[in-house]
């Protein structure tokens, strides 16, 4: 088992809270424009999109 | 020059002349046992665009534990894999997590779809793991309309492709029944 934590900690919670859930998670920069929602389906926006450089 | 199938140098052309743009979306699914009914979901490009999928790249499938957010060792089986279907094209047929799926990378298509119309989905897990896993779309991208420069007006460009397609075929064709004549 790999001890690499695989998301910042307020995203795994809310992967944690899904899956308990029963809900299919999906991460993408637009994961809420790109995947509907749905009672089975979890959309996250990760990671964030950065701010555009100086 | 030379690309990846499908995108050879006739598809280039059309994508270059109509204002196409390559494009890709990576998701990551984390997937809860399905327990037998698979998890419909769909993806859906940007309104404002229209897309050519091109191919999909089946990634990594880790065993995942949410309680901690760590990873676990790679997975292949055939108990979890993707049903995916888009209207009017392609029917629903089954890609398990096996290894002959996972060679073949990118996975090519020539798929047509927008909000009306979004890729399909049927997400299997019947493992008692949770499991991790990528994908990625590889799409052309579209304005809803596009300029037709033969019809002189705006048209989809789901409708200047098949045209265009249809054009490619018939000249082959009749390049083949003119060289049978002499």
């Amino acid at each position: 088992m790999s001890t690499d934590k695989a998301y910042p900690e307020d995203v795994r919670k809310r992967i944690e809270e899904a899956l308990k859930q029963g809900k299919l998670v999906v991460l993408h920069p637009n994961a809420t424009k790109i995947i509907k929602k749905t009672d089975k389906v979890e959309p996250i926006d990760y990671p964030k999109t950065p701010s555009k450089p100086a | 020059m030379s690309f990846p199938w499908p995108v050879n140098d006739k598809v280039v052309a059309f994508v270059d002349t109509v204002g196409g743009l390559f494009w890709h979306d990576t998701l990551v699914y984390v997937i809860p046992p399905t327990a037998g009914i698979p998890i419909y979901a769909t993806y859906i490009p940007d309104p404002a665009t229209k897309v050519l999928v091109i191919g999909l790249t089946f990634g990594d499938i880790l065993e995942y534990y949410p309680a901690t957010g760590e990873f676990g060792p790679e997975i292949r089986s055939h108990k979890i894999g993707i049903w995916h279907a888009c209207k009017g094209r392609m029917m629903w047929h089954w890609d398990p997590a096996l290894k002959s799926i996972f060679m073949t990378n990118p996975y090519p298509q020539l798929l047509w779809c927008d909000v009306g119309k979004p890729y399909e989905l049927l997400i299997v897990n019947d493992t008692d793991k949770t499991v991790w896993m990528d994908v990625t779309f590889w799409v052309v991208r579209f304005p809803k309309r596009v300029w037709c420069p033969v019809l002189n007006r705006y048209c989809d460009p789901e409708e200047l492709w098949n045209a265009y397609m249809k054009g490619i075929v018939v000249d082959y064709v009749k390049k083949a029944t003119e060289g049978e004549r002499t």
